[in-house]
């Protein structure tokens, strides 16, 4: 643990360059503008909403940049090498770099709705409703489906080197959505495609998100689904982080 | 101390799988419950006496998005609680050549599935075209405060307003209630919402509406079925002023659109 308590600090400062606090700056700007849109124009009434809503837009250029080369970028750079010989170990490194990047989105989500809350307690005619235990379960399956994002795109780092991993991750979403369009509208009688829009990217956390926001049943499937792929990505993480090769004889 | 590092990756492994196959075994153990589909003839009746909606599913044996429905949203047991406690839920095969045909004239079927929510004397609430997973169809079938529209008159009612408070009539003429919530929306912005308030009285009037045959037929609206719809503007003794067929619906264009209407009906003859 105290090793974390060292590493997590330190990571997190670093990730913060120049660069990438312009760039976060942008992005809140460019996300409280569809989260006051949708509060002025009615189409958002609870904070739960706008917890679902908010940042749909900008998650996806935060989601690339934040994770890009999560692991490929330090054992390019050889700040991994320095870091392992100061009896850092493997898996406390990829946790922590997990966990930087999970907190920088999450900082980002949570700047854009409290600045989009701000702004629109100037206006009278905004009335937005704050039912905290709804939003409080909206956001925390959107952080444990940011955070499956992110330990896939940790995974795929460790395999392929560069910053193609967040890129492989997003295309793989798209994929499943294009499945999903294609299946609905040609494909629904072949049983395989069916299957397989279903399981091309691991969505349980967010479907278990709209399911709660429908007023469904508990969405205990949806949940287990999130979990198991969380656990066995986190796992394969792990796995592969094992097998880097980061300089012979330097460990 | 590799030992160690693989043991908890096997853990971690190990939970993954087992939450993954008790997610899979609920997932694919067949639901008990099925939806209990009332018979289309009583349904109205049954509607009005137990003060429900209808939901009309209008489906066809050739229809792969139907058929997806039937296997997901329909087996789904939200969905079938709801379809059994809060409508009187029907389903109508377009194909049937006396209740089917009925139903695509009636309402102005047109593609496969769609999902009507009806009131118990058949006047249309909303409709949805194209497949709903279970998610989508209890955000549908919940949301039912179309509460701009709500605000407004019926046609006789906003007659007699307007004759008294010597106004026009604004009319928005629709097809079917396809668009009606991206209507709402549009009418509820505040600036398209004063204009109409201050110059004229508003009503909505739908072609497959029973109690709005009539009207349709006496003032001769919707003359084209090229539009989704078209905006009026009468006098308050039912003289034409201006009528405009339906393009765009955003709030902002409609907000052009209503104020060129009023500016234009305004000019001296």
């Amino acid at each position: 643990m105290r090793n974390y308590a060292i590493l997590f600090p330190a990571e997190f400062k670093r990730f913060w360059t120049i660069g990438m606090i312009i760039f976060a700056v942008v992005m809140i700007g460019l996300g409280l503008i569809p989260s006051v849109v949708m509060m002025q124009s009615g189409m958002v009434k609870t904070l739960s909403a706008l917890v679902s809503s908010a940042d749909q837009i900008v998650s996806f250029f935060t989601f690339i940049v934040f994770s890009a080369g999560i692991v490929g970028a330090d054992i390019k750079s050889g700040w991994i090498r320095t870091l392992l010989i100061r009896s850092v170990t493997r898996q406390q490194y990829i946790v922590t770099k997990i966990a930087v990047v999970f907190a920088a989105q999450v900082v980002v989500f949570v700047l854009t709705v409290t600045i989009a809350l701000v702004i629109v307690a100037f206006d009278p005619a905004v009335i937005v409703k704050f039912d905290l235990s709804a939003s409080s379960i909206a956001m925390a399956l959107k952080s444990a489906q940011i955070l499956l994002m992110i330990v896939i795109s940790a995974y795929v780092s460790c395999i392929v080197q560069g910053a193609f991993n967040s890129l492989f991750v997003y295309g793989c979403m798209v994929l499943s959505q294009m499945m999903d369009f294609l299946v609905m509208r040609k494909y629904w009688d072949i049983h395989w495609a069916v299957v397989l829009k279903d399981y091309i990217f691991p969505t349980g956390f967010e479907d278990a998100q709209h399911a709660l926001a429908a007023n469904m049943a508990f969405p205990l499937t949806e949940m287990m689904w999130g979990i198991a792929a969380l656990f066995l990505f986190f796992a394969a993480a792990l796995f592969a982080m094992n097998k880097v090769v980061v300089d012979s004889g330097s460990e | 101390m590799n030992q160690r590092r693989y043991n908890e990756i096997k853990i971690f492994a190990l939970i993954g799988a087992v939450c993954a196959i008790a997610a899979a075994v609920m997932e694919y153990s067949p639901s008990s419950a099925v939806v209990q589909w009332q018979p289309y003839a009583t349904a109205f009746q049954t509607a009005a006496r137990e003060n429900k909606k209808v939901y009309v599913d209008v489906y066809a044996e050739w229809c792969g998005p139907c058929k997806l429905m039937d296997r997901t949203t329909f087996a789904n047991d939200t969905v079938i609680a709801t379809l059994q406690n809060d409508v009187i839920a029907v389903r109508v095969n377009i194909d049937d050549e006396n209740i089917g045909a009925d139903v695509k004239k009636k309402f102005n079927i047109q593609a496969m599935p769609t999902s009507l929510l009806l009131m118990p004397d058949q006047q249309e609430i909303k409709r949805n075209v194209g497949y709903m997973n279970g998610t989508q169809f209890i955000e549908w079938i919940a949301d039912t405060t179309v509460s701009e529209f709500s605000h407004w008159d019926d046609f006789p009612e906003a007659v007699r307003r307007a004759e008294a408070e010597h106004k026009q009539i604004f009319i928005v003429a629709l097809q079917d209630s396809l668009i009606i919530e991206e209507l709402n929306r549009a009418f509820r912005k505040s600036a398209l919402k004063r204009l109409i308030r201050a110059k004229c009285i508003p009503t909505l009037i739908i072609k497959t509406n029973p109690n709005h045959e009539k009207i349709i037929h006496q003032y001769t609206l919707l003359p084209s079925i090229d539009f989704i719809g078209y905006l009026y503007l009468f006098t308050p003794s039912m003289e034409l002023k201006k009528a405009v067929p339906l393009r765009n619906y955003d709030g902002f264009r409609l907000l052009e659109m209503v104020q060129q209407m009023i500016a234009e009906s305004e000019k001296p003859a």
